[in-house]
């Protein structure tokens, strides 16, 4: 059974792939590479867990960059199937927003 | 209707593997419909298959073409522009995964407007068929968000 919460800390290496050609002279993550972030997190939190099938109201507050520490928390939704996420650095809200997710299969 | 730019580069900031785009197909009445393709060695793809919510990314990068090309309407002298991804409303994932070094095709629809922020309704395809689409918010400028 997966837990109600969980909790992935990550580092942004400064040669990390994410950041190549975005943007050359001033690097930040692509908004795509936040929700990879908070996937790798459910991965290592969540037993199981199904297709993402949806996104709905993912904000993104503030650019991470090269280097920066990053603290990813995540509860369940009201659906069973879905996951809240919240990513900060420093204290400070970066993004967040809800996963859906299809029913796991056996 | 002007031209549409032979070479990407005039109308996006992105580079190398972060270029997602191919070719702008068409731009008129709000609305662009663009070429992209995920190469294999985009970091977020496993070799085979990019992660469908990938198509985030070709969506804003339509956006940002067309908002490029806008502008060039106006001011020729104008050009590519950082922008941001500041929201996703709501997206629909239809597949489990974008095929890599396939053409994909892509639009992004002007759905309203509060400069710096815009709203489109995206969507990507394969082979003709959805695969994703969303609504998206984006912010022309890099004081807020995460790139697009």
């Amino acid at each position: 059974m997966n837990p109600s919460t969980g909790t992935a800390r990550f580092r942004l290496a400064p040669g990390d792939g994410l950041f190549d050609g975005h943007f050359d002279g001033a690097a930040i993550l692509p908004g795509v590479a936040h929700i990879a972030l908070a996937l790798s997190a459910i991965g290592c939190a969540w037993s199981s867990v199904g297709d993402l099938t949806g996104l709905r109201d993912v904000r993104f507050t503030r650019a991470l960059r090269p280097g920066d520490e990053v603290e990813v928390a995540l509860t369940t939704g009201r659906l069973p199937t879905s996951v809240r996420f919240e990513l900060r650095s420093l204290g400070e809200l970066v993004s967040s927003g809800l996963l859906l997710f299809s029913e796991v299969t056996d | 209707m002007a031209e549409l730019p032979g070479n990407l580069s005039v109308v996006l900031p992105h580079t190398g593997v972060a270029r997602l785009l191919t070719g702008v197909t068409s731009c008129q009445n709000g609305a662009v419909r663009a070429t992209a393709a995920i190469p294999a060695s985009h970091p977020l793809c496993d070799g085979r298959h990019a992660p469908i919510y990938l198509g985030l990314e070709l969506g804003a990068q339509a956006a940002a073409a067309m908002e490029a090309i806008e502008r060039a309407r106006g001011k020729p002298s104008s050009g590519a522009v950082r922008g941001s991804l500041v929201r996703v409303r709501e997206a629909t994932l239809l597949a489990p995964h974008l095929p890599v070094d396939v053409p994909l095709q892509v639009t992004a629809r002007l759905e309203g407007a509060a400069p710096p922020v815009a709203i489109y309704r995206i969507d990507v395809a394969v082979d003709g068929h959805t695969v994703m689409h969303a609504i998206i918010s984006t912010h022309n400028g890099t004081t807020a968000g995460s790139g697009s």
